[in-house]
């Protein structure tokens, strides 16, 4: 009764931790999705309302929604007040406080970063254009975070359960 | 004066705001500009005097002044336009943005040109923090001589550059709008268009300087334009602008004439006969438009007054001195 019980945890251990690895990756391309749409919103607001950033931001944030939400809020935070950060220092210290655990790989936010270092500085059209780059680049990782999620989801959850059940027959 | 301090410290960045927030109140008292140029020395101007500021807040010679790094510029730009250059295109435009209290700061950099037309500005390289002191009471002196009947005179007040103009008008819109109960002037509706944001120093709509209750602000209108909207959507008993002379104003200011609204003017002149040097207040002048003429000396300070036909109300008694002599 005690190995059949322990044998139904390791399974369901190992059945887990392959759902927690496949989650990573949909949480990641879902991550990367809110982040394009809180782009296109800044892009928006930029564009056609002028915006000052710490405004655009929130409303940016509210476009992204959950994490990525969370991170745009703490970013024009850090930007608004008396603070004096520019938008790459306020980007930054937006990421080290982490308002919301992120999926995404450092390689994610680098679009993001490249942007921070332009973003505010210039002319309207000129924003735009920096934009729909940090989009563009955005869009590229997305579509490679599709097609590792289809490649690879169902194989970690399937490889979770089938170790776990190597390590139940070795232990029998 | 802490409210002043607090207000422009709010925008400098880098070292300034440490640099400068070690100035004493009297330092402040004085200060009528900041001077930011990139690598040049931290000025203030007061009383129209250049005094060096060092990195420790103090006055001292040039040579030891606190150099101006291209940082503390960046990050004042930065703190005035929240981190938004784009939001602040028409200002660019206008080579100066209105900071909160009302206070100006002119920009000096590389003008982008489209059409022969300015576009923008990049590349600042100097800042000028013009502070906005509103003087309560600056336009008492003159308020006697331009009422008559409880209600206000066509008034154009003119001076040297930086003589106070728009400070004693600042401050005639405010008590006109208010009431004067003791000269027996009830409050009018006035319209101030603000062409250079100079007369209420709005910033995003909102007036940052007191110019009374019944006072609407068309900001960053064209002389002209605002005029002529003030008078069809807004029915004013009054409308203050700032430095008249184009054609065109003079049109709009016939325009208001028939509509029976008065209007609070300024002008550059020294003396009664430079305004008759320029065509379109000459003509103005001529036809007895302004029914009151008032010439200001230092700081808004009352020289002359002058009725519509040219005779002098009130003439400041100067003292003779050898220097005056000569």
């Amino acid at each position: 009764m005690t190995a059949f019980i322990g044998a139904a945890c390791i399974i369901f251990a190992g059945a887990r931790l392959g759902a927690i690895a496949a989650d990573a990756l949909s949480r990641r391309l879902r991550q990367l999705g809110a982040l394009q749409s809180g782009l296109e919103a800044l892009r928006t607001e930029i564009r056609f309302s002028a915006t000052p950033l710490p405004a655009a931001l929130a409303r940016a944030a509210v476009a992204a929604g959950g994490e990525i939400g969370a991170m745009f809020r703490a970013w024009g935070r850090n930007l608004g007040g008396a603070s004096a950060l520019s938008p790459a220092e306020a980007l930054a210290a937006a990421l080290l406080q982490r308002p919301a655990p992120l999926n995404l790989k450092d390689e994610d936010l680098a679009p993001l970063r490249d942007l921070s270092g332009y973003l505010g500085a210039s002319d309207q059209a000129d924003q735009e254009r920096h934009l729909q780059t940090a989009v563009k680049h955005l869009s590229d990782r997305a579509a490679e975070a599709a097609a590792l999620q289809l490649r690879h989801g169902k194989l970690y959850r399937y490889l979770g359960v089938l170790a776990a059940v190597a390590i139940v027959i070795i232990c029998l | 004066m802490t409210e002043l301090k607090t207000q422009v410290l709010s925008i400098l960045g880098g070292r300034l705001r440490d640099i400068l927030g070690g100035l004493s109140a009297e330092d402040w008292r004085r200060a009528e500009e900041i001077r930011l140029r990139r690598g040049g020395p931290l000025t203030l101007v007061c009383g129209g005097t250049d005094v060096f500021v060092d990195s420790g807040g103090r006055e001292c010679e040039q040579g030891a002044a606190y150099q101006v790094t291209p940082e503390d510029i960046m990050r004042t730009l930065q703190l005035l336009s929240q981190s938004s250059v784009y939001a602040l295109e028409e200002e660019l435009r206008r080579g100066y943005v209105t900071a909160p209290g009302g206070h100006r700061v002119g920009l000096a950099g590389r003008v982008v040109l489209e059409g022969g037309a300015i576009r923008t500005m990049k590349s600042i390289s100097g800042l000028n923090v013009r502070l906005a002191r509103q003087v309560t009471g600056a336009a008492d002196p003159i308020l006697p001589f331009i009422l008559q009947g409880g209600g206000p005179h066509h008034v154009l007040l003119a001076s040297r550059p930086r003589g106070g103009k728009t400070t004693v008008l600042r401050d005639l819109v405010r008590q006109l709008s208010d009431g004067v109960p003791r000269l027996k002037c009830r409050g009018r509706r006035v319209v101030v268009v603000d062409e250079r944001s100079e007369i209420a120093a709005c910033r995003d709509g909102e007036p940052q300087l007191a110019v009374g209750c019944r006072t609407d602000v068309l900001d960053a209108c064209p002389k002209a334009e605002g005029i002529v909207m003030a008078l069809r959507g807004l029915s004013p008993d009054i409308i203050a602008t700032d430095e008249i002379g184009r054609p065109e104003d003079a049109a709009a200011i016939a325009e208001v004439l028939n509509a029976g609204v008065k209007v609070l003017a300024t002008a550059h002149a020294d003396r009664r006969s430079d305004l008759f040097k320029r065509p379109v207040l000459k003509e103005l002048l001529a036809e007895g438009t302004f029914g009151r003429v008032v010439f200001l000396g230092q700081r808004g300070s009352l020289e002359s007054v002058y009725d519509g036909e040219g005779r002098p109300l009130f003439v400041r008694c100067r003292a003779w001195t050898a220097a005056g002599r000569g």
